[in-house]
């Protein structure tokens, strides 16, 4: 019997991939919509910014699809996918950052705030959310990236140590000094 | 025999054993670990509190999604970039690469019949590095003999698809060795400072 190309279609990644690169046009939203809700969780979680998170998706999205050679089915289609979106966050959070220094340093306004960055939308979320945000920007980036993956992209270790290339041991050290330090960060505000 | 001590297992696995990734055997011996020593306990709870596991850090945690609009807009932008003709630029850089040292090498070839010689490549420090570059060519130096037909829609008719010199590799990059004059003196030393703005490193035959 033929699957459904859909949300709820029961092909697998790879079956999708292979109909997309037949011309399948269904099937590339198939995986997006899969995939989208870990990618953007993943890219909010590094970014804070709704807007921002939404542009690394499709940014991390279109990349994912046109190098589909280097990922070469080592590993699942997830990890690839979310190595690429976390990887684009990663760079919009630094392009940001250099925005932000070079307007500070030329002592400018910065700009108003796009849709979905303005405070208010920003304090509908939960003190305790905005609080774990700005920790995890205290994070260096590579414990940043570990944590976010596992938490908000639901990787197993060993998912998140084929995206990242690295050991399930490096997994497993960055995840505990990340959150001694975010325990640390955050005093007594998580619950357990 | 003695059985090995449960403290002197690594702090780290206390999060896998939060996050429920260990393998049977080592969980129960983190178990009986946390049982034993209540540094370790807290530790322990300190993952835990931290991990997929707590249900009520996640509700918590839980981040502000997407409307379906912002969904459809999203996806769109997606289709529309994949649909787009991608422009390969480094198949236009390997293609003119290649017939930069070609020109070279053919340079080299036909002054050698003249055996008069001029220099071709120099380093020189760039404007925008701190890092010295073997410049082997400027942009008026290259003539674009032919093209893949894929590569040739990025280029206007006669002009050379790049405003830099055609950089072969940074000084760092080199190993300078000595060479000597031939027998007849037409080849001078290579200096071994990079730096000097006008140090030849190879030489070409000049035209004739």
């Amino acid at each position: 019997m033929r699957s459904v190309t859909g949300p709820t279609t029961t092909d697998g990644d790879d079956a999708l991939l292979a109909r997309h690169r037949a011309g399948d046009a269904l099937a590339l939203n198939a995986l997006f919509l899969r995939h989208r809700d870990a990618a953007y969780r993943v890219a909010y979680r590094l970014l804070s910014h709704k807007e921002d998170a939404l542009d690394a998706v499709q940014d991390g999205f279109v990349k994912a699809m046109q190098h589909i050679g280097r990922f070469e089915q080592r590993s699942s289609f997830k990890t690839w996918l979310m190595r690429v979106v976390s990887n684009a966050a990663l760079d919009f959070g630094r392009a940001r950052r250099r925005r932000d220094q070079l307007k500070a340093a030329a002592g400018g306004q910065l700009d108003p705030e796009p849709p979905g960055h303005e405070p208010q939308v920003m304090l509908e979320g939960t003190e305790l959310r905005e609080r774990l945000d700005g920790a995890l920007q205290r994070l260096p980036e590579q414990q940043r990236r570990t944590f976010v993956l596992h938490m908000d992209g639901g990787m197993s270790y060993r998912e998140v140590a084929e995206a990242l290339e690295i050991s399930v041991g490096t997994v497993m050290s960055r995840l505990f000094y990340a959150r001694q330090k975010l325990k640390a960060l955050l005093a007594d505000r998580v619950p357990t | 025999m003695t059985p090995p001590r449960e403290d002197d297992l690594p702090p780290e696995l206390l999060a896998a054993y939060a996050d429920g990734e260990l393998p049977p055997d080592l969980a129960e011996r983190v178990a009986r670990w946390l049982a034993a020593d209540p540094e370790a306990l807290r530790m322990g709870d300190e993952q835990a509190g931290l991990s997929p596991t707590n249900e009520f850090l996640m509700d918590e945690l839980a981040v502000p999604m997407p409307t379906p609009r912002e969904w459809a807009a999203c996806q769109a932008g997606i289709r529309g970039e994949l649909a787009k003709p991608r422009r390969d630029y480094w198949g236009v850089v390997y293609v003119a690469a290649g017939l930069a040292v070609a020109g070279v090498l053919a340079t080299v070839w036909l002054g050698a019949l003249n055996h008069r010689f001029a220099p071709l490549a120099l380093v020189l420090p760039t404007e925008e590095s701190d890092e010295e570059m073997l410049v082997l060519a400027s942009p008026g130096d290259v003539e674009i003999l032919s093209m893949h037909e894929e590569a040739s829609s990025l280029l206007l008719v006669g002009d050379v698809p790049w405003d830099e010199d055609v950089v072969l590799a940074k000084a760092h990059e080199l190993e300078y060795i000595g060479v000597g004059s031939d027998a007849d003196g037409r080849f001078p030393a290579v200096p071994t400072d990079p730096t000097a703005d006008d140090a030849p490193l190879l030489w070409a035959p000049a035209p004739p």
